[in-house]
């Protein structure tokens, strides 16, 4: 497994805290669970992370581990970064949440290379990905870094469901119109005639990723369900 | 020059301190996996190596060609260990031979023993071997029938390295069978290599003509996917040729 080292390049942080001040953090753990899902959804909102989210959204299975270690590594190193936030100096603070984020999912990657290897083998790939991802520094910076544990976890656990909301929903158009199939894990679960044998494969490689994120930004802006930033 | 106080010093301080703590919990959690990890890949090879001879029941990994052999071994007699028998490096001592013969196998004069450890031996007779092993009750001997070999190829795909499992007949002219161990293969499209409806194209196929249809050879490319096609068979095919020289450079050595 090599660590890539990527460029920084994360507007996040901006991006994130200038929906915070605009939306106003919410008071409650229910209320800031809801907005990480919806009002400030990662991916269609935040715009965060979609380097990864292209990447990985082209199987179900795949969008299901991502999902799954993302939410993973987003939870904890946002809490460990909010139990921490009194004492991190300024001037070392993106390092110092680098190497946590860095080390947790490097931490989680050799667990499930003991334990559960078939796991292991389809992220394998993906995980420098976890690492880079915006959404994680991202919302350290913004929000884990500035606010209470209770807040924290709640925004970590709705940002972690909305994203992987937002990368299911995408892989399951991709991958429904890239090969006319659903599959998950293995078996699959239903296909569409007619398009099993002539599957849009543009769907699948990494243009039919930005034509789906970028169609369904529009239907969601425009129906009002997420408003633009 | 600007004096370095506190407000320089407790930063770097606390960030060494930060990497120093997640360096520990890296290694800790190295140490406790290690072993299972290793576990699990001797485990998986081992279990791919079973798909390939779904009849063996013995191999051995040649570290130095990094080669592993496949064995079915059948039990054929004991002997007594009263024999007194001089197992040393080299012809194989008379009494030997005559013990096999009194079992109705024969041992000709150019078969040679080799020590493998204290209580195992192996009698290379021509294209026979032998393994004895000594279980303390008696020496139990086995044929050992060769019957394929197996090794790692590596190709370049279209999104990185593609590590394939390459397995060959006993005779060494032919594939047995590959398996596609890791790759990073577009999904949908190259990564349908690693799917049996690819793989199986090699099954059986000569050494030489393991290349695409298109360039003489017995391997239809699949659809959409030349790269990554290519790649595997170039990897295949090169892998196989270089193995199998090594291997009867070994054999020669004998």
């Amino acid at each position: 497994m090599e660590e890539q080292a990527e460029p920084m390049s994360c507007h996040g942080t901006e991006a994130g805290e200038k929906m915070a001040h605009d939306h106003g953090p919410s008071k409650s753990f229910g209320g800031t669970v809801k907005k990480g899902i919806t009002t400030i959804n990662p991916v269609f909102v935040l715009l965060l992370g979609l380097c990864p989210t292209l990447a990985v959204s082209t199987s179900l299975d795949n969008a299901i581990g991502m999902a799954g270690a993302t939410f993973f590594v987003l939870f904890f190193s946002s809490l460990l970064i909010s139990l921490i936030r009194k004492w991190v100096p300024e001037m070392v603070r993106i390092p110092t949440f680098i190497v946590i984020i860095a080390s947790l999912v490097t931490i989680i990657f050799i667990i499930f290379q003991a334990y559960i290897p078939p796991l292991a083998k389809s992220l394998g790939i993906y995980v420098p990905l976890i690492v880079v991802n915006c959404i994680i520094l991202g919302r350290a910076e913004a929000f884990a870094s500035k606010n209470p544990v209770k807040l924290t976890v709640g925004d970590a656990a709705g940002i972690g469901i909305g994203f992987s909301g937002a990368i299911l929903l995408i892989s399951f158009i991709r991958q429904l119109f890239g090969t006319g199939a659903i599959e998950m894990f293995g078996s699959k679960l239903f296909t569409v005639p007619g398009l099993v044998e002539n599957p849009v494969s543009v769907f699948i490689l990494p243009m039919g990723a930005f034509l789906v994120i970028g169609l369904l930004l529009a239907l969601f802006r425009y129906t009002g369900v997420m408003e633009s930033e | 020059m600007k004096k370095i106080g506190k407000d320089e010093i407790i930063p770097v301080l606390f960030l060494t301190i930060v990497v120093c703590v997640s360096v520990i919990l890296l290694s800790l959690t190295d140490i406790m996996t290690r072993d299972i990890i290793e576990e699990q890949k001797r485990l998986e090879v081992e279990r791919t190596l079973k798909e390939h001879f779904p009849d063996l029941t013995d191999f051995e990994y040649d570290e130095k060609i990094e080669v592993y052999s496949i064995f079915i071994v059948s039990f054929l007699f004991s002997l007594d260990i009263e024999y007194n028998l001089n197992m040393s490096e080299g012809q194989v001592d008379e009494n030997l031979k005559a013990a096999f013969e009194e079992k109705d196998s024969t041992l000709s004069d150019e078969s040679q023993l080799h020590i493998i450890d204290e209580k195992s031996w192996e009698i290379i007779d021509g294209s026979t071997t032998y393994r004895i092993e000594d279980t303390d009750t008696e020496l139990s001997i086995s044929e050992v029938d060769t019957i394929g070999y197996a090794f790692m190829a590596e190709g370049k795909g279209y999104g990185g390295t593609i590590e394939i499992l390459v397995s060959l007949k006993g005779d060494k002219n032919s594939i047995n069978s590959i398996s596609i161990i890791n790759h990073m293969e577009t999904p949908g499209l190259g990564a349908k290599t690693a799917e049996s409806d690819f793989t199986d194209r090699f099954k059986g196929v000569a050494i030489t003509d393991v290349k695409l249809s298109k360039d003489g050879g017995k391997i239809d490319a699949l659809t959409g996917a030349t790269i990554s096609s290519t790649a595997v068979v170039k990897a295949v095919r090169e892998a196989a040729s270089q193995k199998v020289k090594l291997i009867e450079e070994r054999e020669d050595n004998r």
